[in-house]
């Protein structure tokens, strides 16, 4: 989520908010953050548990595969 | 093969999936435009890489993987409807930027428009640069290119973008009555 390793974007060369590049990425971040920090759809968790579960069911015994 | 290989159903795959699950969303929903389209594509992507979870090297770069699967996805997608749906596609067009993020709506509407507009490679270029949080080296394994193609397509998308929302530097910026205000409002608030 807090990528702090990337420079590019690095706050510390922030210029002046006259810079449209600036501009452009401040309002491409925003946007993208709005959709993020969005909670993640019901149907995305219950699909995971679902195809969890069938794989299990696939193969009984779990982690332990001996043959 | 060591016991870790025989694992199948690896929890942390799961956990970890989970954790790259709302990237992975806007990710998608940059792409599209649609939160229906969207979703949909995420979800074809979830099945995917569980499908494909043998091939994942757990301790890699699993963000990148599943981008990679999405925009796959995406494209062979594109590729069908291209057939199909060209001319219904007018009408979907309106209802693009319905899903909206709440507040802040009008900037937030205007700018996925404008994302709209770009060419694909140059959308999914500066996504995955300026906001997925990639290196321009990830960037281009994700869409299968050079890196000197990905900083080309970022900056055009990047002039694009600055004609398509009117951003052009100091004179249009600053003494903007509209975004003064806006910008006053977020400071005191």
């Amino acid at each position: 989520m807090f990528d702090t390793s990337s420079d590019e974007d690095d706050p510390r060369n922030r210029p002046s908010s006259a810079d449209p590049n600036h501009e452009i990425t401040r309002r491409l971040k925003a946007y993208y953050a709005s959709v993020e920090e969005e909670p993640i759809p019901e149907r995305f968790i219950e699909l995971l548990e679902k195809l969890d579960e069938a794989e299990k069911a696939q193969s009984p015994g779990g982690s332990g595969n001996d043959s | 093969m060591t016991a870790e290989t025989l694992v199948s159903a690896d929890p942390s795959f799961k956990s970890e999936l989970l954790q790259n699950l709302s990237n992975l969303r806007a990710f998608a929903l940059s792409l599209v435009g649609r939160a229906d389209r969207a979703d949909d594509l995420v979800q074809e992507t979830i099945m995917k890489a569980w499908s494909k979870q043998e091939s994942f090297e757990m301790g890699t770069n699993m963000r990148a993987w599943l981008f990679t699967i999405l925009r796959n996805e995406y494209y062979s997608r594109m590729r069908k409807a291209g057939r199909e749906v060209s001319d219904t596609d007018g009408e979907y067009t309106h209802t693009l930027a319905v899903h909206a993020p709440q507040e802040g709506s009008m900037d937030m509407q205007d700018f996925q428009k404008a994302l709209e507009e770009l060419p694909d490679d140059q959308r999914e270029a500066i996504i995955l640069i300026g906001a997925s949080g990639f290196s321009y080296e990830e960037a281009a394994e994700i869409c299968g290119c050079a890196v000197g193609t990905i900083k080309s397509r970022v900056s055009r998308a990047r002039l694009r973008l600055q004609e398509l929302l009117g951003v052009s530097g100091h004179a249009d910026y600053g003494p903007d009555g509209n975004s003064a205000a806006v910008t006053g409002r977020a400071f005191s608030a």
